[in-house]
């Protein structure tokens, strides 16, 4: 019996089943709960073929899966978890059942890594058994399970594994402990955030524990050690970040994202000792009784007592507190400092810190139990302090994980079945070679459902799972990270569906090349009543009889129609025709574009009527897209915009009243109240709220003689007066809607022009001449995600390849499909077109430059070359050897110890 | 006290306590409901104050009571009605009120507007006329009767301009001129000003009936349609597809269910006209909030009971001193030379103080002139917001710890206090105050850090000493 309580108590197997078995307690109604769990962040996939779908799309650097139009892999880590998810999905088991598995095992290996840590420093069996369970039992695990951020649970359960490594590593003076301190930093990068808890953590550890010269040094080395496993193990995608580096990681946006301003707005000092507190991660407080909240105050109470036992713990103390306090530091400081931090994209939600300071806490409080069972004869207050600790964990053992919501945001574990019409439509579309894009509604990747009240309304819904891990890609997700360059024509997408705009739908389908639109009759779209659902459905089904769409599905809650005739999804056309807007030049006249951003001015808004101008041949590209996104510059613009000083005088009050918003906020950030406050002061100076009607201003750069001006005219039966610049002009009739006028000579600068109401100025084109070339047939083979060979035949003249993914400076046209292959077309020539896709403008010269050019007995001209995303090239060699160094650390460390 | 005496003792007081709670459970009765007939009036506005709670609470009250006044003359027939202002209740209203306010106020309190809706001309457009004086925002396609008073005294024409358009008003009761059928098209917002601008309006308030694009759901007022069942706490209800209950009790209990959306509980005030005379001015007892319990959906609802709260703390009170009493028995030997040697011990108490201001006048000197003078130049205004209370607190715990040179374990009794004030703190509405003690922690725990992690060589050389080598 004795034999089997010690081993009980210090044998790491046996005390992570103990865990086991209490996870197992609290979370046990997950396992008989039908379906898998949603919600909240909740987002895995529903069944084996999204699994495969989402495990290999981690295999590659450009992925389709969450995003339409494609987006960059920047740090495919989750494959940490579905590589293995993968493996037992082929084996039999559930990707529902394992994921709940996972949350499991996290809570388990999180008190059992805490267990062998405070083991570790001192700390006896008992009071570090017991820290392990306060550990679990914290806030912090109730409010992420819930919502969903297992990643962070799982960084955070190999905290304690990781700082135990690297002590060892010092104390043993064995580098091979600091190999596995490596391992466990690589392993807990499945959330990106590890990449400064990590490091901090190891930079506080070597200035408190290793102390005295010699040891410091140590500590430096085996840092070094730690870091250099971590880098070995991340050669598949660290590098190619590095060297081909991305704003969404590199930038601060993220910083000033609403959702991470919001994260931080339930933190403040008093719940920072208690460990609670979150925008959206309240459910612990929620379930908390308010009679019990002063006992809530035991954690910090027995936390910080551990000073009382410094000379026993003093090299620990000091890198637990200084872990602790790095949330202070954050929370105090305000966001624009936060944002001139290196890496703030990453450091984003400042509340995310209290990992550090849970664990520290919980490690100090570990320290204190130790000290607190040497007092003798006073078993009672021991008996106390256990009744508080058990009352402070109260929400977990009433059940609160699974019920006791009281408002919308505060929900509690869910589980979704989902219709087995889903399903079928997934087969039908995955096995049909002719789909190659499909949009599902409503667009945002996160859905309401009508028929379930547990995912209907706001703050309930469900992620869009079964579109964003197809083999199809369909859904349009919208988050704060953005959508970078799609994000205008996603705009243009989601007004034609809320207007039920069915002509510039079907449109956009066709720049986009979409080949379906789906309709989900179970889901919620915008705020749309019954009838307003059926007459969509109806406006769709009318398109059939006029031939541009048939039914493609239409059984149970599933409705969809395929656009015809289908668009290619690589093709060549003339142009470019450059469109500029100029709009940046004739806002800074009013304000600083700090404060109103020229992207609030949609520069694609009459894409479809250019589109319609020019033909779909024809390559369109906006400027402001392009100096915001790509290295081309616009040398000749076809088109100037205008820009409406109706918009503005809309947007300014709108500003005010958004800034006077956020201000009422007492809690709000003092970095951004400041810059609210600017922006207020520079906007109540602006005034524009006279005299702007039908007031629209254009800036054609050098001017021009024979200009043509197009309008849209809500009276096109009749003729219409406008004026230029003070001076009158007349339009006359037309047969629909689209009016112009010719040679109108406009001088280097801005003009005004002032129209009659229902009368709007479209553009102004230079001269009336359209790109003649005739562009050559393209064909060509997918050979990955990342990689197409394509061959162009009949070329006659320079020409431009369009691509319709989301724009990307690394996709590249490359004369061969090898590693040593060489870029074609300069990267001044690679630009936005569309609004949103892939445009190359290639020169005959340059194929020929390049050796490509080939002349058949007819005298034709072809070329074959492939378009590749560059950092897949870093990623293949690095995952080969990622997986390599994997394979050889076991050796590493089990050879050294033979040797021994 | 002998031990038998003790164990008496004991018994009686953890009997004492079981029977006060067996009765605290005996006097709780269940819950009671029935369903309401009275009508629900919704009042909508946008605060003014933001102050105080205090402050909000009373500007509250007084929106509900000129509320209740307008509706008494909108609805002359309804006697009894509960008004409120939480929660929007309006799906579900009989009555909507909304208040008008300053464009400044009425900026800070408009939801969410996309700048690229078609709404936003709509609420741009408010600001093409700088004249007008309120603005509201209410439901479109609707009929309404507004009511205005003026500042000082009424221009006689009384016309009012409401979104570029002219209207004309009667004078109906009080300070109120009336402007009865006022239609809303498909308006959300409008902008008031009068047509003589010299004039200044005070107060304006659109009035309607129940709002019909967002009627979704039928009343339901007989007994018969309706199915309660009550378990204890527990409530079922049973409700027709598309129809709702307005479900009140003499208790004033609050519904609540584990799943959102089934119901809406709100607070707000039980107007009960049978009370008054119609010759004399309405009232309504804004002391007596009552809960609304809005059921729109048939389960299974917990009731709770605000008034079992305060009840339960009491219990929970004396309960606290009783055990409190208990353990001071149980350790009687421990605690009777304590109480015995009390005065002996504020005796040392004072001689450790005595001893501690002879040792180092110096430098207490020094400490209470920086202090002093902090506080002499914090009556300037200017320094007063720099040199705040957190301020100086942190430099009073400051000194204490340069006092005790640093000693981690005085900075961790100082911490151990502090915790335990600010738990009793939360309890309170010392939010501030809690706040700067927590702040003071975070300095402390940083001091004790840097005192942690030190320099190096100082240990080197104590555990030279130690080892007996220097």
């Amino acid at each position: 019996m004795e034999n089997f309580k010690e081993k009980f108590l210090t044998n790491y197997r046996w005390y992570f089943l103990f865990y086991l078995l209490v996870s197992f307690a609290v979370l046990f109604k997950l396992f008989i709960m039908p379906g898998s769990i949603s919600g909240g962040d909740w987002g895995m996939p529903a069944n084996f073929s999204q699994l495969k779908v989402s495990f290999t799309s981690l295999l590659s650097s450009w992925t389709h899966a969450g995003q339409l139009f494609g987006t960059r892999q920047l740090a495919p880590t989750s494959i940490i978890f579905f590589g293995p998810a993968y493996l037992l999905a082929l084996l039999g088991v559930s990707i529902s059942l394992t994921v709940k598995l996972f949350l499991l095992v996290i809570f388990a290996a999180a008190a059992a890594n805490m267990r062998l840590f405070l083991g570790k420093i001192g700390l006896r069996p008992i009071p570090a058994m017991i820290a392990g369970l306060v550990f679990i039992f914290s806030p912090i695990f109730f409010d992420y399970a819930l919502m969903g951020w297992i990643y962070v649970l799982f960084a955070l359960a190999l905290l304690p594994l990781f700082i135990y490594f690297f002590i060892q590593a010092v104390d043993q003076r064995n580098s091979r402990q600091a190999v596995l301190a490596g391992l466990i930093f690589a392993l807990a990068m499945i959330q990106s955030q590890t990449l400064i808890w990590y490091p901090l953590t190891l930079f506080f550890v070597i200035i408190g524990y290793c102390r005295g010269k010699e040891l410091f040094f140590l500590g430096l080395k085996y840092g070094f050690v730690t870091f250099t496993t971590f880098f070995l193990l991340n050669l598949y995608w660290l590098p190619s970040l590095l060297l081909m580096p991305d704003k969404a990681v590199t930038g601060s946006a993220l910083v000033w994202g609403a959702d991470s301003v919001g994260t931080s707005y339930r933190l403040y000092s008093s719940n920072i000792i208690k460990l609670w507190g979150s925008l959206f991660n309240y459910q612990f407080e929620d379930s908390y009784p308010n009679v019990l909240w002063p006992l809530a105050y035991i954690t910090p109470l027995l936390g910080f007592s551990a000073l009382f036992y410094w000379r026993k713990f003093r090299r620990h103390l000091g890198y637990l507190i200084l872990l602790f306090l790095t949330l202070v530091l954050l929370f105090s400081v305000d966001r624009n400092t936060v944002a001139k931090l290196p890496f703030s994209n990453l450091i984003r939600d400042v509340a995310r810190f209290t990992t550090l300071s849970t664990f520290s806490l919980v490690a100090m409080i570990g320290i204190t139990l130790d000290n607190i069972f040497l007092w003798r004869g006073k078993k009672i207050y021991i008996a106390i302090i256990f009744l508080i600790l058990f009352l402070n964990i109260i929400p977990f053992w009433t059940g609160k994980l699974f019920s006791g919501n009281t408002q919308d945001y505060d929900f509690r574990f869910r589980t979704k079945v989902w219709p087995s019409d889903y399903d079928q439509f997934d087969a039908k579309v995955s096995n049909d070679k002719e789909i190659s894009r499909a949009l599902y509604l409503p667009i945002g990747g996160k859905l309401s459902l009508t028929d379930d009240q547990k995912f209907s309304g706001a703050f309930n819904e469900i992620a869009d799972v079964y579109p964003s891990f197809s083999s199809v890609p369909g859904v349009i997700s919208i988050s704060s990270r953005g959508q970078a360059v799609p994000s205008e024509i996603i705009y243009q997408l989601t007004e034609a569906v809320k207007n039920q705009d069915v002509g510039s739908l079907l449109s956009l389908m066709k720049i986009t090349g979409s080949d379906l639109i789906v309709i989900r009759r179970d889901m919620q779209i915008y705020d749309w009543d019954t009838k307003q659902e059926t007459d969509f459905e109806s406006k769709l089904k009318a398109l059939v009889a006029s031939g541009k769409v048939e039914v493609y599905y239409d059984s149970g809650d599933i409705f969809a129609v395929k656009f015809l005739p289908q668009t290619n999804l690589i093709d060549s056309m003339s142009g470019p025709v450059e469109i500029k807007s100029n709009f940046q030049k004739i806002l800074a006249n009013f304000i600083s574009d700090q404060i109103i951003s020229v992207n609030d001015f949609y520069q694609i808004g009459n894409l479809i009527n250019l589109n319609n101008l020019f033909g779909d041949k024809t390559a369109l590209t906006f400027n402001y897209q392009d100096t915001s996104f790509s290295k081309y510059v616009s040398t000749n613009p076809r088109i100037y915009q205008f820009f409406s000083l109706k918009d503005l005088s809309e947007k300014i009050p709108m500003t005010i009243w958004w800034l006077n918003e956020q201000n009422k906020n007492k809690m709000l950030d003092n970095g951004l109240r400041e810059e609210n406050d600017k922006a207020l002061t520079q906007l109540k100076k602006a005034s524009f709220l006279e005299s702007n009607a039908g007031r629209y201003l254009v800036y054609a750069e050098n001017g021009g003689e024979n200009m043509t001006v197009w309008f849209q005219s809500s009276s096109p039966g009749s003729s219409e007066n406008f004026k230029i610049n003070d001076s009158n002009y007349t339009l006359s009739a037309s047969s629909n809607s689209l009016k112009k006028i010719g040679g109108i000579k406009l001088d280097n600068g801005v003009s005004i022009f002032q129209v009659e109401s229902g009368l709007v100025p479209l553009f102004v084109q230079v001269d009336e001449e359209l790109p003649k070339n005739q562009p050559p047939k393209i064909t060509f083979d997918k050979l990955s995600e990342t990689g197409f060979r394509i061959t162009a035949d009949n070329i006659s003249d320079d020409f431009v390849l369009n691509f319709l993914d989301g724009f990307n400076y690394y996709w590249q046209l490359r004369n061969s499909g090898g590693l040593f292959s060489k870029p074609i077309v300069a990267d001044d020539q690679h630009f936005v077109s569309d609004g949103y896709a892939n445009g190359f403008s290639i020169k005959v010269s340059d194929l020929q430059k390049a050796g490509l050019i080939k002349i058949d007995s007819s005298g034709k001209k072809s070329a074959v070359f492939y378009l590749e995303f560059e950092p897949q090239k870093f990623e293949t060699i690095g995952e080969v050897l990622s997986l390599a160094f994997l394979l050889v650390i076991p050796f590493i460390v089990s050879f050294r110890r033979r040797k021994k | 006290m002998r031990i038998k005496t003790r164990i008496i003792f004991l018994a009686v007081l953890v009997l004492t306590i079981i029977g006060l709670w067996l009765r605290y459970y005996l006097k709780t009765s269940p819950a009671v409901l029935n369903l309401g007939s009275s009508e629900i009036i919704a009042v909508n506005y946008s605060p003014t104050t933001d102050d105080s709670p205090e402050a909000a609470d009373a500007e509250n009250d007084n929106v509900i009571a000129n509320s209740a006044k307008i509706v008494a003359d909108y609805q002359p027939g309804v006697r009894n009605f509960y008004i409120s202002s939480t929660i929007w209740p309006q799906n579900f209203a009989d009555c909507n009120l909304f208040w008008s306010s300053d464009p400044d106020h009425f900026l800070a309190g408009v939801g969410t507007i996309d700048t690229k809706d078609p709404l936003a001309a709509d609420f741009s457009n408010l600001f093409s006329d700088p004249d007008y004086q309120k603005f509201v925002r209410y439901a479109t396609d609707q009929n309404y009767d507004l009511y205005v008073s003026f500042d000082g005294s009424a221009p006689i024409n009384h016309r009012l301009v409401i979104n570029g358009g002219e209207y004309d008003t009667d004078q109906s009761f009080g300070q109120f001129y009336r402007l009865k059928n006022f239609h809303s098209d498909s308006n959300q917002f409008a902008g008031i000003k009068p047509l003589d601008t010299n004039y200044k309006i005070d107060r304006a308030v659109f009035v309607t009936k129940n709002i019909s694009s967002l009627n979704q759901f039928s009343r339901v007022i007989s007994d018969s349609d309706v199915k309660m069942s009550v378990k204890g706490s527990q409530v079922e209800i049973g409700l027709p597809e598309n129809s709702f209950a307005f479900i009140r009790s003499e208790r004033n209990l609050a519904l609540g269910s584990n799943q959102s959306k089934k119901e809406i509980v709100t607070s707000g005030v039980f107007y009960d006209g049978e009370s008054w005379s119609s010759s004399v001015t309405p009232t309504v007892n804004l002391n007596l909030p009552h809960y609304f319990n809005v059921v729109s959906h048939s389960g299974a609802y917990d009731s709770t009971d605000p008034g079992n709260s305060a009840r339960s703390s009491k219990y929970s009170l004396v309960s606290l001193v009783l055990i409190g009493l208990g353990v001071a028995i149980y350790f009687w030997s421990k605690i009777r030379p304590f109480i015995i040697n009390l005065p002996a011990e504020i005796f040392n108490l004072w001689q450790w103080f005595r001893l501690f201001v002879r040792q180092v006048p110096a430098e207490i000197v020094i400490y209470f002139s920086i202090v002093s003078g902090l506080l002499v130049i914090r009556t300037n205004n200017y320094f007063s917001s720099i040199i705040d209370f957190p301020f100086l607190a942190t430099t009073i715990f400051l000194f204490f710890v340069v006092y005790r040179r640093f000693s981690i374990r005085f900075i961790a009794t100082l911490i151990a206090i502090l915790v335990f004030a600010i738990a009793i703190l939360s309890q309170t509405d010392y939010v501030v105050v809690q706040r700067n003690l927590e702040n003071i922690i975070f300095i402390l725990l940083l001091i004790a850090t840097i005192v942690l992690i030190g320099p190096w060589k100082s240990e080197n050389k104590e555990k030279r000493r130690r080892n007996g080598k220097n």
